[in-house]
């Protein structure tokens, strides 16, 4: 998996509405607001950035020497055993 | 009410005899409702589906996905080019002309073909020995063009006249001296400006610049000189070398060890919303197209419902007080401890998890982060599940789990009375419901006077138990 780290959450979203326009998903397409918008959605990780899955996405160069193989997501609550 | 009386409810010494309308017809009140069956009787619209390749969304009801619309609809648009040469992203996969020829920047010419798109980037046409002489697609609306001096440069044709996986389209070069290249996709003319280049020569089919052709490309016609009169033209409709013999010349095409025949290669359909039949426009959504459910597999619907087998989900937005759940899936058949069967959940807060099965076994309710962990028991063997879940707290009465009819012994310490179901299928725990599911009915209030012949219509649909 390929990862680019954002320190927003609105920058994260940002190249993911970027993508989601490239690949023509429908909520760029039609002007009703509706259908598929991202390709993949933004997580915030343990020190509150965001991170973007971009394993399936056209990068740039810069892009390209950014991305990180994997992140720490935020810690989850304790979950019943 | 209609003619039949659907509208009014039924006494309950009927209700279990009326199975076979969606139960919204006599029960209705429902906060949320999901299925691909028609629950409310007016035949609505039941699912917005995305299909894979080209992005395109489409409605369907009950009769459209019955009568196999949705199926043929995923995966239309090339079924008629079975058989056509495939260009199978190899670098032994492309077609040699016995001569090249050129494309001379001071002549209107021009190169139509039809097309049937896979991966990016896909070399169309190109030349031995100069590897990087000619035409290629770099993404779906641009296509990369090097002259024979070596000058390259992408021509963009806008997303508006984008190529479309799998979908076979009609695609056209051509030059204009003095204004330069432009492309026409299925008839549109790109809007931008068109670019100059210089002489193109050209003696291969399927390669351009090391990027390698990926499925179709037919019906190749060449013009040199915009006479009207094709100088080169292959049908390109197998992998013999009979199929790329020059139609108007003897410039024949050799096809190379990868060139094989295309299949129609299926394609999968996605759930963007699952349409809330209750009337409260309670849809469940997913923009995200990673996280969206299958519902159609290759040629087939998927069995048993919409796959979230690999940790999709639904948002939500459903608010309730004392819930009663009714869903049904299909139990998993490879159980582990940490398989999870997680239905419904307001994620975005640590509030109340409403409703989730960890494992077939056990029923886990959390109020904040403090829970409540009963043993249940249920179908482990591929089979479905009836789940009924009636969830209120103890000043209210108390709370009930039957699971294909069978009463569970709960415990009563239960939800907060209220909540906002925001997610179905995963939680903010990381659980995911890794299951097909088929239906889910959401009641804000107390059904357990009409979960007889609810469940015994979800029963009669389903046949679980």
């Amino acid at each position: 998996m390929l990862y680019l780290i954002y320190e927003t959450k609105e920058a994260a979203i940002d190249r993911a509405d970027e993508e989601g326009k490239y690949l023509g998903f429908d909520y760029w397409l039609e002007d009703n607001g509706k259908g598929t918008r991202w390709l993949t959605y933004p997580a915030e990780t343990i020190d509150h950035k965001w991170a973007l899955d971009v394993t399936d996405y056209e990068l740039d160069s810069q892009e390209e020497a950014d991305v990180v193989h994997s992140y720490t997501p935020l810690p989850q609550p304790p979950e019943a055993e | 009410m209609d003619a039949l009386g659907h509208g009014l409810p039924l006494p309950l010494n009927r209700q279990s005899l009326d199975l076979a309308t969606g139960p919204l017809v006599n029960f209705g009140g429902a906060s949320a409702a999901y299925s691909l069956r028609d629950l409310n009787g007016r035949n609505p619209m039941v699912v917005r589906v995305r299909r894979e390749g080209d992005n395109a969304e489409r409605d369907f009801n009950q009769d459209t996905i019955n009568s196999g619309d949705m199926v043929r609809w995923v995966n239309e648009g090339d079924e008629n080019y079975v058989g056509y040469a495939r260009f199978q992203n190899t670098a032994t996969s492309n077609v040699d002309l016995t001569s090249s020829f050129k494309l001379e920047a001071t002549n209107n010419w021009s190169i139509k073909f039809g097309y049937i798109s896979g991966s990016t980037p896909a070399g169309l046409f190109g030349l031995s020995g100069n590897g990087n002489t000619g035409f290629w697609f770099g993404n779906s609306f641009s296509v990369g063009i090097t002259d024979d001096n070596g000058f390259f440069s992408a021509l963009n044709f806008s997303t508006a006249a984008s190529l479309k996986i799998s979908k076979h389209q009609e695609i056209e070069f051509f030059n204009t001296p003095a204004e330069g290249v432009r492309v026409k996709v299925d008839g549109i003319t790109m809007s931008g400006s068109p670019i100059i280049y210089g002489d193109i020569t050209l003696d291969r089919v399927g390669v351009s610049r090391g990027r390698n052709g990926n499925r179709v490309i037919e019906n190749v016609r060449i013009d040199l000189n915009g006479d009207g009169t094709l100088d080169y033209s292959y049908a390109g409709d197998g992998n013999q070398a009979s199929n790329w013999t020059d139609r108007v010349g003897s410039n024949n095409g050799t096809p190379t060890a990868e060139v094989l025949t295309y299949n129609n290669e299926f394609k999968a359909g996605y759930v963007e919303t699952w349409y809330d039949q209750s009337g409260n426009g309670n849809d469940a959504t997913q923009l995200t197209a990673s996280l969206q459910p299958r519902i159609v597999d290759g040629n087939a619907l998927v069995a048993g419902g919409i796959d979230f087998l690999t940790s999709q989900s639904f948002d939500a937005n459903i608010s309730v007080t004392r819930s009663h759940l009714f869903s049904v899936f299909r139990s998993p058949n490879v159980v582990t401890s940490s398989s999870a069967v997680h239905l419904i959940d307001n994620e975005q807060s640590f509030e109340t998890v409403h409703f989730l099965l960890q494992t077939p076994t056990k029923y886990v309710r959390y109020l904040g982060l403090s829970y409540t962990q009963d043993v249940v028991s249920m179908n482990t063997d591929g089979t479905d599940n009836l789940v009924s879940a009636l969830n209120q707290t103890a000043v209210q009465g108390g709370s009930s789990l039957h699971i294909n009819g069978s009463p569970m012994t709960i415990a009563t310490t239960d939800s907060d009375g209220s909540m906002v179901i925001n997610t179905i299928g995963s939680s903010i725990w990381s659980n995911t419901l890794n299951q097909v599911m088929a239906e889910l009915i959401i009641y804000n209030s107390d059904q357990s006077a009409n979960r007889l012949a609810i469940e015994a219509n979800i029963n009669n649909q389903y046949d679980i138990y």
